[in-house]
């Protein structure tokens, strides 16, 4: 595995975190839990072979997966 | 900072693929304690009138995908609730549903005197929508009809739907006390929107229009702040339990729709399942939108739209 990989999800999903920490929100309790699961699937089922394209996609699906508690307005 | 804020310090006209009409005409009030409120007029002058308002954190310019339905057939009055929205920052206090109920019949008033007495329909979404009800179950109707999208009616004590609104009110307060009320520019708080699963059904463009209506541009630092505060409102989530709302509208009858947001999902809003519960308790009228949460008319505008006007034509009154 290229720890290089997740590190650029790691760093845009902990720039989301902040982000929505400073509007009073936090992940969901399961919220860590589905990314890593996302994470271990994307990478079993695309290999080592797919070089930008799976950085790309994971980038996409961490930051996609972490889910927040709460809403905003009402 | 990003684009160029305008005079007003509010980008009024372009907002994200959504393109606010001009007012035909702007009424500036001032509420019996000074607290200005701007009133906005859209649409049809020769139809029945509307007027619209909004939920907490949210603007009148928030519901552009549901309002620019009506303007064919109906004369609007938008009106943001004091501090908020359009209206200058006045004060942290009073900020709370009965001093809005007060300035509803404030509104109602001088929207009467200056543009005319004519038929008359409240279209209220969440806050907006306790503000009325505080009203009519005293028996005071502004208001020839209303239709009211999810307002959040906390059951009595006992009832196991109370705890689970109230604690989301209490999450909602608490972020809110909390909440960053300065941003660089209205695209990174649409972000903040954009991110939330469970604002995931907001039709495309809303997010963006949400930033913009709910920011104000300050010259003097250079960056956009909340127009409410998100210490103001915080209290308001959980002061609604305190009300005197779960209770049958007073007399005179006239229509009433609640239409509420899908109890069914799996993260359903909790205002949801206590609307129906509040309808079925008092035989009121209601609709439920399937696949919507609490922000259903920007969500499915068309939809809450129909079900506005079948409503108003069932009850003869025509648009």
């Amino acid at each position: 595995m290229a720890e290089g990989r997740g590190l650029v999800g790691n760093e845009q999903s902990e720039a989301r975190l902040a982000m929505m920490r400073r509007q009073g929100l936090e992940p969901a309790p399961d919220g860590f839990d589905r990314v890593r699961a996302a994470r271990e699937s994307l990478f079993d089922s695309m290999g080592e072979s797919f070089g930008d394209i799976t950085m790309r996609v994971s980038r996409r699906t961490l930051v996609a997966e972490i889910d927040f508690e709460g809403v905003i307005g009402r | 900072m990003t684009g160029q804020p305008p005079s007003d310090g509010r980008v009024r006209r372009e907002t994200a693929g959504f393109d606010l009409p001009e007012p035909v005409a702007v009424l500036d009030l001032a509420m019996d304690d000074g607290a200005p409120i701007r009133v906005v007029r859209h649409g049809n002058l020769s139809g029945p009138r509307v007027v619209l308002s909004h939920g907490n954190g949210f603007a009148s310019d928030s519901y552009f995908p549901f309002w620019r339905l009506m303007l064919e057939r109906f004369d609007l009055a938008l009106f943001d609730f004091r501090n908020c929205g359009r209206n200058p920052f006045h004060a942290p206090d009073p900020h709370h549903y009965h001093r809005f109920a007060s300035d509803n019949a404030e509104v109602h008033r001088a929207v009467a005197a200056e543009w005319g007495e004519k038929t008359t329909i409240g279209v209220f979404h969440s806050m907006s929508a306790i503000a009325a009800l505080l009203a009519i179950v005293e028996g005071i109707w502004h208001w020839d009809a209303l239709v009211l999208f999810d307002p959040p009616v906390v059951p009595p004590e006992g009832n196991p739907l109370r705890e689970a609104l109230m604690n989301g009110g209490e999450a909602l307060r608490d972020a809110a006390m909390i909440r960053q009320d300065r941003f660089r520019n209205p695209e990174e708080l649409a972000d903040v929107y954009r991110y939330l699963s469970r604002f995931r059904r907001l039709r495309k463009g809303v997010a963006e229009l949400n930033a913009r209506s709910v920011l104000r541009f300050d010259p003097a630092c250079g960056d956009w702040r909340l127009c409410c505060p998100g210490a103001m409102e915080a209290g308001l989530y959980t002061e609604v339990a305190e009300l005197p709302i779960w209770r049958k509208p007073g007399p005179p009858s006239h229509p009433l729709l609640i239409v509420g947001s899908d109890p069914e999902p799996e993260d359903a809003a909790k205002t949801a399942d206590c609307c129906k519960l509040f309808c079925a308790t008092f035989d009121i009228d209601y609709a439920v939108l399937p696949d919507t949460s609490h922000l259903l008319q920007l969500e499915e505008p068309e939809r809450c739209f129909a079900l506005f006007s079948d409503f108003l034509a069932d009850n003869g009154i025509d648009g």
